[in-house]
């Protein structure tokens, strides 16, 4: 049995060990980012997000609602979970309220990571690029790390980095609609156009098969919330994209295939049997 | 004079800080009871620290946000 077919494993398994997630001056062992709203109940939410494996968490800041405690139930189990916190700014729609939103998330949740969300309409949840920007570069000089939740449009992604971010969290499609990566070719571009950067799809991925074309493609991570939350086993389905991001990972640094327009025979043709042969 | 705290309507003396307002609404939201490091808050839609209640004055007709952790995407 010839050994070098064990020696390829042990690199890949090397390979893989190195693999982490950058963001910003951080480094993290998952690639897949959980939110940790719509769940059932607290408890289901904890455990989903053990299930994903995922280091880091988003959550948000809202008015105090007398009526409901489950805001303080789902707090303690987010701090229980050990994940490093991404808060974010949901909801805002002006650079404005996304800079004081920030600034009171830092305070509260004493981290500099902000998930930069500026939505410019309402019908698709569609991030506002001018705002988007313009919040981005008032943040970064206030000393945060922003992720800013974008479209897959390149030059805005050229505009966020001009202004200092070092990740990027392109959409795949509208939040919560699970359409999954609405538009390759762009997304494809933005890889291409930045491969240094990391690069994170935020938004519209709906099964774990979009998250795995994504890592395929060459995204470093994957943000996801609603998938899981609302599918009918929660934790099994935060394992299945747990599996599913790796997955895309290992292909792509193993390296895809090109396709091809015309058949190609994977079976050998030298010593083709004689009935074969015309 | 007049101030709000998360959309409800107070009457408070002039020349009240920001922490005389949170007593204030102590008495009338048993919300607000928790601990300080339990929520954040915005004047008129601008940050204020927590080191900065106490001698944060307020003028009429201002909006205090208290925002505290919700789960979110």
């Amino acid at each position: 049995m010839p050994t070098d077919w064990i020696n390829t494993d042990i690199e890949s398994t090397d390979i893989e060990s190195n693999d982490s997630l950058k963001i910003y001056d951080q480094t993290f062992n998952s690639r897949l980012l959980v939110g940790t709203a719509l769940y059932p109940s607290p408890d289901i939410m904890a455990r989903a997000i053990k299930a994903s494996g995922s280091d880091m968490v988003t959550l948000s800041l809202r008015r105090q609602d007398p009526s409901n405690n489950q805001g303080q139930a789902i707090w303690q189990h987010i701090q229980q979970s050990g994940c490093a916190l991404l808060p974010n700014t949901a909801g805002c729609h002006s650079a404005q309220e996304a800079v004081t939103l920030a600034e009171m998330s830092r305070e509260m949740f004493n981290t500099d990571f902000i998930k930069l969300e500026v939505i410019g309409d309402d019908y698709n949840l569609q991030p506002d690029p001018f705002e988007t920007v313009k919040a981005a570069e008032i943040l970064i000089n206030k000393g945060f790390k922003v992720l800013p939740y974008c479209t897959d449009d390149l030059v805005l992604c050229q505009r966020l980095l001009e202004v200092g971010c070092q990740v990027l969290m392109p959409w795949g499609s509208p939040i919560g609609t699970g359409k999954g990566l609405m538009n390759p070719y762009n997304l494809q571009a933005i890889r291409q156009r930045f491969p240094t950067t990391s690069l994170i799809i935020d938004a519209g991925i709906g099964k774990p098969s979009q998250a795995m074309a994504a890592m395929e493609m060459g995204y470093d991570g994957i943000l996801l919330n609603t998938a899981i939350a609302k599918a009918h086993e929660p934790i099994t389905m935060a394992q299945a994209f747990a599996q599913a991001v790796n997955g895309g990972r290992q292909a792509y640094l193993a390296g895809l295939m090109e396709s091809r327009q015309t058949a190609s025979p994977s079976t050998p043709l030298l010593g083709t049997p004689f009935w074969q042969q015309t | 004079m007049k101030i709000s705290i998360n959309g409800i309507a107070y009457e408070i003396e002039e020349g009240s800080s920001i922490s005389q307002a949170l007593a204030l609404s102590n008495t009338h939201n048993s919300a607000t009871q928790t601990e300080l490091k339990n929520f954040v808050i915005a004047l008129n839609q601008n940050f204020i620290p927590r080191n900065q209640y106490p001698q944060t004055q307020l003028q009429d007709n201002d909006a205090i946000e208290l925002l505290s952790p919700m789960a979110g995407g």
